[in-house]
């Protein structure tokens, strides 16, 4: 269960970043993780409305863009996708592999709500 | 007032990998080795540490990483290394942040191997980066060979995996091809060792490999 210190994560980055730009509140935070990360979206979620209540993100919805697992072979440079990390290139079976993608642990954008200068 | 959308692209846990950082370029600046022991509760990390303390050649030192107790402190102590023993209070797995506090407690100039037990659990370790070297996964026969397929980021990312309780296997009925070609499917470069803790069997093999990778950083 670590989506809670993700969580924690998320506001303790966003909550300043809210109060620095004077924003009233985060409405819509944008999120991108990759497939490596094992987050269950569900409980990210769970965790956020329970974590953020009291925040200027308490309403805030979530939205998770799932990143699949993309890989380079440094040795032929064969790129594929899949559901499981491979160690070993199918086209040469170099173990030289890379992940180039699937990692993702990002904040990709918000929407906020400026604070006007209404009357009243 | 008006909705605005504002394009962020910060890592989530930019704060902690900042730690890391300074983590891995104080330990590569004095050539010390980290290496980050992860797997289940009961895995034998616990043991697979008393077993190397006792024979190793270099100097090691251990961060042990706990929910609640200091048992595991305790073990390694009387071992006659220096412990440092991180409380995560219910905290699944250990994180950057808690690590550099605990790194402050060694003599870092005495020492050539720092272990980090992790909090026991497969899932979520695997995904914080402590400053280590190296994550090292420690499994047992007992948990059932399937283990790498059902927690791949693990298995993916490290340099190499202990397979403890060899003994066990016969009760087990523990299926070795099918775990180790799991393992070289998702890792064709991890190091692939069988232990014993009981009686000490395949230790050396591993004090091995842990003294090549302190070799290997402090080659010039
Ligand atoms: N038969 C057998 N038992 C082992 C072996 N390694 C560890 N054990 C036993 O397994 C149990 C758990 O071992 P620990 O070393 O405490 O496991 P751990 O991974 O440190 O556990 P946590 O820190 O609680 O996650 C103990 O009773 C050990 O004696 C082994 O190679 N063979
Ligand atoms: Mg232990
Ligand atoms: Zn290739
Ligand atoms: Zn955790």
């Amino acid at each position: 269960m670590h989506e809670m210190s993700l969580v924690e994560a998320i506001l303790e980055s966003l909550v300043p970043l809210c109060v620095e730009n004077r924003w009233r509140k985060i409405e819509r935070v944008v999120l991108r993780i990759g497939s490596l990360r094992q987050v269950i979206p569900e409980a990210l979620v769970f965790c956020f409305e329970a974590a953020s209540s009291g925040t200027p993100l308490a309403d805030a919805s979530i939205e998770i863009k799932e990143v699949p697992i993309r890989q380079k072979c440094a040795s032929c440079g064969l790129e594929w996708e899949g559901e499981v990390p491979l160690g070993r290139c199918s086209g040469c079976r170099s173990v030289e592999v890379e992940t180039i993608a699937g990692l993702e642990l990002e904040i990709e954008a918000l929407e906020v709500l400026e604070n006007g200068d209404e009357k009243g | 007032m008006a909705t605005k959308r504002v394009s962020v692209f910060k890592s989530v846990l930019a704060a902690d990998e900042q730690f890391a950082l300074r983590i891995r370029r104080e330990m590569d600046e004095r050539g010390v080795l980290v290496l980050n022991l992860i797997g289940s509760p009961g895995a034998g990390k616990t043991s697979l540490l008393e077993g190397s303390l006792r024979r190793c050649r270099f100097r090691a030192a251990v961060v042990e990483g706990d929910i609640a107790t200091a048992r595991d402190a305790e073990r390694i102590a009387s071992c006659g290394v220096p412990v440092v023993q991180i409380n995560t209070k219910g905290g699944c797995h250990l994180e950057a942040n808690l690590v550099s506090k605990a790194l402050g407690a060694f003599e870092l100039d005495k020492i050539d191997v720092i272990f980090i037990e992790n909090v026991g659990n497969l899932v979520c370790p695997a995904e914080f980066d402590l400053g280590e070297d190296c994550k090292v996964a420690v499994c047992s026969t007992a948990e059932g060979a399937d283990k790498p397929l059902k927690y791949p980021h693990l298995f993916h990312e490290c340099k190499a995996v202990v397979l403890t309780k060899k003994d066990l296997s016969p009760y087990v009925r523990f299926d070795r091809e099918l775990f180790w070609g799991d393992v070289e499917a998702l890792n064709g470069k991890a190091v692939k060792i069988e232990v014993d803790n009981l009686t000490g069997e395949g230790i050396d093999t591993w004090l091995e490999w842990v003294e090549e990778c302190l070799e290997q950083k402090r080659r010039p």
